[in-house]
């Protein structure tokens, strides 16, 4: 069981999928996929240096990401409620720059979505499977 | 132009496509579920075993109920312009869920929304705000489809008689309770698969046929519905459905504004679908998945609106049974036939169906485990008992849906959808969040911040003309978000501070730390 594995596996996302889904056979061996450490563990690795800098990594661009997607929406809602005008000047063809905002917030939507794969997948996941692994080491000590 | 008498199509094509689709979804339902359900990760969440792609498009199927595709492009087809508003809302809030909600919520909780809002909280006074706040939510949001069904019946199958709309009603809860007693979570999963990808192929194929009688110029689309439609250019503009009233209905729709987009990550049964992947990688995938499948039906649906407006006449569409929501239906009529329809009417029948079912499962699975288990049983009860009692709760919300469905029938229902929307975002919301990323709230200021947001958007709606009439109507709005969900953050803020018993430092650093490493987070069943 959880013994014989390797760090190495652990670290990998896939680790935490059901059998079916790995794609090495020897992980399908493991059957617990997570040990479960103390509540000290958790305060020791909240205070260290290591886990503040990915949850700041992960506030200082998340939180005002959301904050700009918010502001560029409700942009959108605020002027097409109350400057009605302003929003039906004609941009393109029959399409007025409300149409092209509202239009605008679906690329923009979905970029903001790649921004955060992008940042999850080579920024967090990896401080993220670092630590973890330190605090499932420290189980079994 | 069609005329009236067939405005219905074939009734004997629509209950075939739809008939086939039960049958069909209901053999996947019994071979997915070979094992015995008797434990209770496998009835809610179906052993955490979903990759994200599948539960991606099971977000989708959940996300896109009767309401956001026929109501949307009903909308369009009505009001133009702010029929999109509308759905940008909607469709951004799942944004949201990927930044602040899905992860820390896969990483810290098991089966419900109360598992993350109660972990470092006092159990009992916390989870049974929970579970009042999340069964609140999900009964509102099921009576609202089991109503729309009725409306629906009518349109599609051509059942003018109320006494068998009310039969066809029973119908569906009947088959909608089969699905969740045979299938529990993983069974539902699946219908919301299907459901998912039938929806978008349709939509595809419609938009696809609408533009290319415009040589994919969405401009040339919107002005031949505009050229036809007896507003005329206004569709074109903002304001033509939430301006009618003034400044009223425009403060109407900006506190309807706020709850679309925030209430979808309040909502119970779309936070439940994070607890059906193993990982939050998993639930990030699931959540993206999402957002690309239902940003690309709204615009879908905005092609489908313009092109119903333009092909089907907005005249034609109001004059029939189902109003507005009969847009899709209608356009599918006019571009192939009753065959195609009868697949439209199948997508939609099949959408209500699989949305009743999640809710079903979601308020069954916050009554046995937030309820029974954790405040009558302490947290001691036994799994396989627990799960009889969910079973037991899912029979009892199906025969209350169908009781509601039935008496709703033909009634107007729209302040239904609104109260859900508010109700997830004021009460879930801001609990969520201060649960997850302000480390003084305690249990004093979740508690104040649940009953705080349940009980102003409630009473506010009640008190507002979408329900009352003349003098009673206190609140001039029809939508409660936008004092609600301040009163809420208020409300957790003044019961934290004032509380002497501080926040579990302890539980709280294990929360935080779990939420952000996925250290000690429950994976997925052994099989």
């Amino acid at each position: 069981m959880s013994e014989h594995t390797p760090a190495a596996i652990i670290e990998e996302p896939e680790f935490h999928l059901p059998k079916h889904h790995w794609p090495l056979p020897e992980l399908s061996l493991v059957e617990a996929p997570h040990r479960h450490p103390d509540l000290l563990t958790f305060a020791d690795v909240q205070r260290s240096p290591e886990y503040q800098k990915l949850r700041h990594s992960f506030t200082s661009f998340a939180f005002p990401t959301v904050i700009a997607v918010l502001v560029w929406y409700f942009l959108y809602v605020v002027l097409s409620v109350f400057a009605e005008g302003f929003m039906s000047i004609p941009v393109l063809g029959h399409l007025n720059l409300g149409m092209v905002i509202g239009l605008l917030q679906f690329p923009t939507t979905w970029f903001a979505t790649w921004l955060y794969v992008q940042r999850a997948d080579k920024v967090f996941d990896p401080m993220a499977a670092e630590l973890r692994i330190k605090i499932e080491n420290e189980v079994t000590k | 132009m069609i005329a009236l008498e067939t405005a219905t199509g074939n009734p004997l094509i629509n209950i075939g496509i739809f008939g086939a689709f039960v049958i069909f979804t209901l053999l996947v339902v019994i071979r997915v579920t070979r094992q015995s359900e008797k434990k209770a990760g496998a009835f809610y969440t179906g052993g955490a075993s979903f990759s994200g792609r599948q539960n991606g498009l099971a977000i989708t199927g959940d996300y896109l109920s009767a309401a956001a595709f026929l109501g949307v492009t009903g909308a369009i087809a009505v009001y133009g312009y702010d029929g999109l508003l509308y759905s940008v809302g909607f469709f951004i809030a799942i944004l949201l869920a990927l930044y602040l909600v899905a992860e820390p919520l896969r990483n810290t909780g098991k089966y419900t929304m109360a598992d993350v809002l109660s972990f470092r909280m006092m159990q009992k006074p916390v989870r049974t705000a929970a579970a009042l706040s999340t069964l609140t939510v999900s009964l509102v949001y099921l009576l609202a489809q089991m109503a729309g069904a009725g409306g629906l019946v009518a349109l599609l199958l051509g059942v003018k008689d109320p006494f068998w709309q009310a039969v066809v009603i029973a119908g569906v809860g009947l088959i909608m309770m089969v699905y969740v007693l045979i299938g529990g979570m993983k069974g539902t999963t699946w219908v919301q698969m299907i459901k998912a990808v039938m929806l978008i192929a349709g939509g595809a194929a419609m938009s696809f046929w609408v533009m290319s009688g415009h040589g994919f110029n969405l401009s040339d689309l919107l002005g031949s519905a505009a050229a036809v439609h007896p507003k005329g250019d206004a569709i074109l503009r903002p304001m033509l459905q939430y301006g009618a009233n003034g400044w009223i209905s425009k403060l109407s729709f900006f506190s309807l504004a706020i709850a679309l987009v925030a209430g979808p990550s309040g909502l119970p049964h779309v936070l439940m679908r994070f607890y059906t992947v193993p990982s939050a990688r998993e639930a990030r995938r699931s959540a993206v998945w999402a957002i690309i499948l239902i940003g690309v039906f709204f615009l879908f649906t905005l092609i489908l609106g313009f092109g119903a407006a333009e092909l089907v006449g907005v005249d034609n569409i109001l004059a029939a049974p189902g109003k507005a929501n009969s847009a899709a239906p209608l356009l599918a009529l006019h571009l192939g036939g009753e065959v195609l329809m009868g697949v439209i009417s199948g997508v939609a029948f099949a959408t209500i169906l699989a949305v009743v079912a999640g809710l079903t499962i979601t308020a069954s699975a916050s009554f046995a485990h937030d309820f029974y288990n954790s405040v009558i049983k302490s947290g001691k009860a036994d799994p396989a008992q627990e799960v009889k009692v969910a079973r037991i709760t899912a029979v009892v919300i199906g025969l209350l849906a169908i009781v509601g469905g039935i008496l709703a029938n033909g009634q107007n229902v729209a302040f239904l959808v609104s109260l859900a929307f508010g109700v997830a975002a004021s009460a879930n919301l801001p609990s969520i969040l201060m649960t997850m990323y302000w480390k003084r709230f305690n249990t004093r200021g979740s508690v104040w911040s649940i009953y705080t947001g349940l009980a102003s958007a409630v009473l506010l709606i009640i008190f507002s003309p979408a329900v009352v009439a003349g003098p009673l109507a206190i609140f001039p709005l029809t939508n409660p978000t936008i004092v609600s969900l301040p009163l809420a953050f208020i409300a957790g803020i003044v019961g934290t501070l004032t509380s002497k018993e501080p926040a579990d430092a302890l539980l709280q650093a294990e929360m935080e730390v779990r939420s952000m490493t996925g250290a000690g987070a429950e994976g997925a069943v052994a099989h």
